[in-house]
């Protein structure tokens, strides 16, 4: 089949996602959790679920979980993982985000975390978790941002070498102003910081690939190096990115 | 993972489900496994029990 080419990305490098640190075990998880609030009776929709891991942590607190993404690789781990952890009120369907296949008003809760930067559009995405959403039902969203100007467009350049279907990270004015224009009521909102180790971020990449980023890592301004924060652990170089955390009420 | 065949669509997820482009109702073809939305002409196949819900997967109705 013809891929685009957030399926050619997600399908090669599916198996990273299971294990990586800031998608399985990020603090915004646990915070999303808790902040949202899942209830038993809840029928629950994770969008471009990736490794699955927004919906591993919700499926216990909730009535039915549908994890959907448009990578083949993804989905197949994700009902592997779902049976390994004994999740059997998890389901898998293929769905973009900007074109959702649920009649309006199913979920009584929709989450998305670490994948909007993917998207085509997030106002279409936006759009339609409303749309899908009761009245009164839960946005929990996730994402990295960026501070607005060269830094973010420096942080937004610097994703993308690494990963080309990185798009755009947004900053957290631009989310506050979408969900608002989209008709959500923001209830909560935070950033979070998150370090990033270099040697898994990277590992996709060859050697020379690994330089490059390393030396814009190196060479940046004050004011990237301010964001990106730049340093070492017992893994070799580290910096950080951020993330937004929105709760918003249809 | 649960009490049906793994190639069988979950019945729940039928009841939810939509044409992505119009919104419109679709019907389940079992003995094709495919869901069919007249609206948009087009038929959506399900693989390994998952429905593949993106118009560039679906097969043309004429």
């Amino acid at each position: 089949m013809s891929q685009t080419l957030n399926q050619q990305t997600f399908g090669a490098h599916a198996r990273e996602y299971i294990t990586s640190k800031p998608h399985a075990k990020g603090a915004s998880l646990e915070r999303m959790v808790s902040l949202a609030g899942p209830q038993p009776g809840w029928r629950a929709l994770d969008i471009a679920t990736g490794g699955g891991h927004t919906a591993y942590a919700f499926a216990p607190h909730v009535a039915r979980v549908w994890a959907t993404d448009i990578t083949d690789e993804m989905l197949t781990i994700v009902r592997e993982q779902a049976g390994k952890r004994g999740l059997a009120n998890l389901r898998a369907g293929y769905a973009k985000a900007e074109a959702l296949p649920f009649e309006d008003e199913s979920f009584d809760l929709v989450t998305c975390r670490i994948a909007p930067h993917h998207f085509d559009s997030i106002p279409a995405f936006l759009a339609e978790a409303y749309r899908v959403l009761v009245k009164g039902g839960t946005l929990a969203l996730v994402d990295n941002v960026v501070p607005a100007g060269t830094v973010g467009d420096f942080v937004n350049g610097f994703e993308r070498l690494r990963d080309p279907s990185h798009l755009r990270a947004w900053t957290m004015d631009e989310w506050r102003d979408a969900l608002v224009a989209e008709g959500f009521a923001i209830v909560h909102e935070e950033e979070l910081s998150k370090l990033m180790e270099f040697s898994s971020w990277a590992q996709r990449h060859d050697a020379t690939m690994k330089r490059l980023l390393l030396g814009l890592l190196a060479e940046a301004t004050p004011a990237v190096r301010d964001f990106l924060d730049p340093g070492e652990n017992s893994t070799g170089p580290t910096f950080r990115l951020r993330e937004g955390l929105f709760i918003a009420r249809r | 993972m649960n009490d049906r065949p793994a190639n069988s669509v979950d019945p729940k997820l039928l009841e939810i489900l939509v044409c992505p482009l119009t919104k419109g109702r679709l019907e389940y073809d079992a003995a094709r496994q495919e869901l069919i939305s007249r609206s948009a002409k087009l038929a959506y196949p399900i693989r390994d029990g998952i429905p593949i819900m993106l118009p560039e997967e679906a097969r043309r109705l004429d």
